[in-house]
């Protein structure tokens, strides 16, 4: 049995709670604690993956089950765990790191993920599909970590802003995406000779997403960020698609619609709609000033 | 997987999150955000796949790498959403309308400026 059709088998029942939970979580009057079941759906085919694992259904994958559930907690134990009340005052600063912290570990999700099936598919010279989804995913990984990296950085104070790119930069930007999309279809058409042109895509990929993310307005982080939860969902997808999973298909378009949606109806927080974000606010410590409140608020309310 | 299955598929989930699922309120729009960035937590279901399925040595470690870095931002992103549920205004007393608690938002507010 193939690893999507066993993701699939438990992703039914995950997939049924998650269109519940979507339609609960997004109408305004319904209980707060449907917000469990998204967990819950993403343990339930957890389960359902790691379970074969752990009853030894394949060969000498017992302990590899066990050292993914080990990584899982691990990895949910290093999350920065936020008080939720409802008396805390949370600042879009606050909103902004978290969401930069998302973005950081997806970004090295995805590059490791599409590093792992650039080694699995180079073995199959015909596959050229698969060793697109995995330049794809490379590049959308070191995009996206990058981004939130950056904003990160800039959040703390490690970095300043650049300020907009003049027109000039611009267009060296725009040939530097060329030659990464040259490079990427070389390394996907002759992948006898893909290894140095895989290299310099990365570094070239490092380079034009930093410095895109160094000349993002203060006040547009947010919204780059949600589109790169949108980049996120085209990874899904195409992992979805490498490892032949509905559910993994399903929920990549599933998080780029909700990254369109937001994009394009410039939506605002509950949790930030009534506090001021000050363009100069970069650290968590920042207290405003009196007298600053004119300033120009980053909600559009 | 055909590709012509994977393209139905995908388009079929982006219309019902285009048109039903995640429509909502503009004052809402922002938790439809944070839900899909917790929906993006099922990229953990993927690594950790890559790793039952790894063949050598390195594949093992990069993808328990990413599953320690996967489970860490499905994790923020799902904090994130709790505290914008929790921020809802249904749930706050409504500050415009009565007087007490209007003053008292407005000296938690002062409280917090002198405290900084």
């Amino acid at each position: 049995m193939g690893i999507g059709l066993i993701i699939d088998n438990a992703g039914w029942f995950a997939l049924g709670l998650v269109l519940i939970t979507l339609s609960a979580l997004t109408h305004p009057t319904k209980r707060r604690v449907w917000i469990w079941a998204l967990p819950l759906a993403i343990l339930v085919v957890l389960a359902g993956t790691l379970f074969p694992g752990t009853a030894g259904d394949y060969p000498g994958s017992t302990w590899k089950a066990w050292l993914a559930i080990a990584a899982l907690a691990f990895g949910v134990a290093a999350a920065p765990w936020y008080e939720a009340s409802r008396d805390r005052e949370t600042r879009l600063i606050d909103l902004v790191r978290g969401a930069a912290i998302v973005l950081v570990g997806s970004g090295i999700t995805i590059i490791l993920l599409g590093l792992i099936g650039w080694e699995q598919t180079t073995r199959y010279v015909s596959a050229w599909d698969l060793r697109l989804a995995a330049v794809v995913g490379i590049f959308i990984g070191v995009w996206t970590g990058l981004t939130g990296l950056m904003h990160w950085l800039r959040l703390k104070g490690a970095l300043s802003p650049n300020s907009r790119a003049s027109r000039n930069q611009r267009i060296a930007q725009s040939a530097v995406l060329g030659i990464i999309l040259v490079l990427a279809l070389v390394a996907v058409l002759y992948p006898a000779f893909a290894t140095a042109p895989l290299v310099l895509l990365i570094v070239l990929a490092i380079e034009w997403a930093a410095l895109g993310a160094l000349a993002h307005p203060h006040e547009d982080l947010l919204p780059t960020q949600a589109r790169h939860v949108g980049l996120i969902g085209i990874a899904i997808l195409t992992l979805g698609y490498v490892q032949s999973s509905l559910l993994l298909l399903v929920i990549g378009g599933l998080v780029l619609a909700g990254s369109i949606h937001f994009v394009k109806r410039q939506g605002a927080f509950c949790q930030i709609s009534r506090r001021p974000f000050y363009v100069d606010e970069t650290r968590d410590g920042d207290q405003p000033a009196e007298g600053r409140a004119t300033d120009r608020p980053l909600n559009r309310d | 997987m055909d590709p012509t299955i994977a393209a139905y598929v995908v388009l079929l989930a982006l219309a019902v999150g285009l048109t039903g699922s995640l429509r909502a309120e503009r004052e809402h729009c922002g938790r439809g955000l944070l839900i899909v960035t917790t929906l993006s937590g099922f990229l953990v279901v993927a690594a950790v796949s890559a790793l039952l399925t790894s063949h050598s040595i390195l594949e093992l470690l990069l993808s328990t790498i990413a599953v320690f870095f996967g489970a860490q931002a499905a994790a923020t992103s799902f904090l994130l959403l709790r505290q914008e549920i929790h921020a809802e205004p249904v749930d706050q007393p409504d500050e415009q309308d009565s007087p007490d608690a209007g003053e008292a938002g407005q000296r938690r507010h002062d409280g917090k400026r002198e405290a900084g």
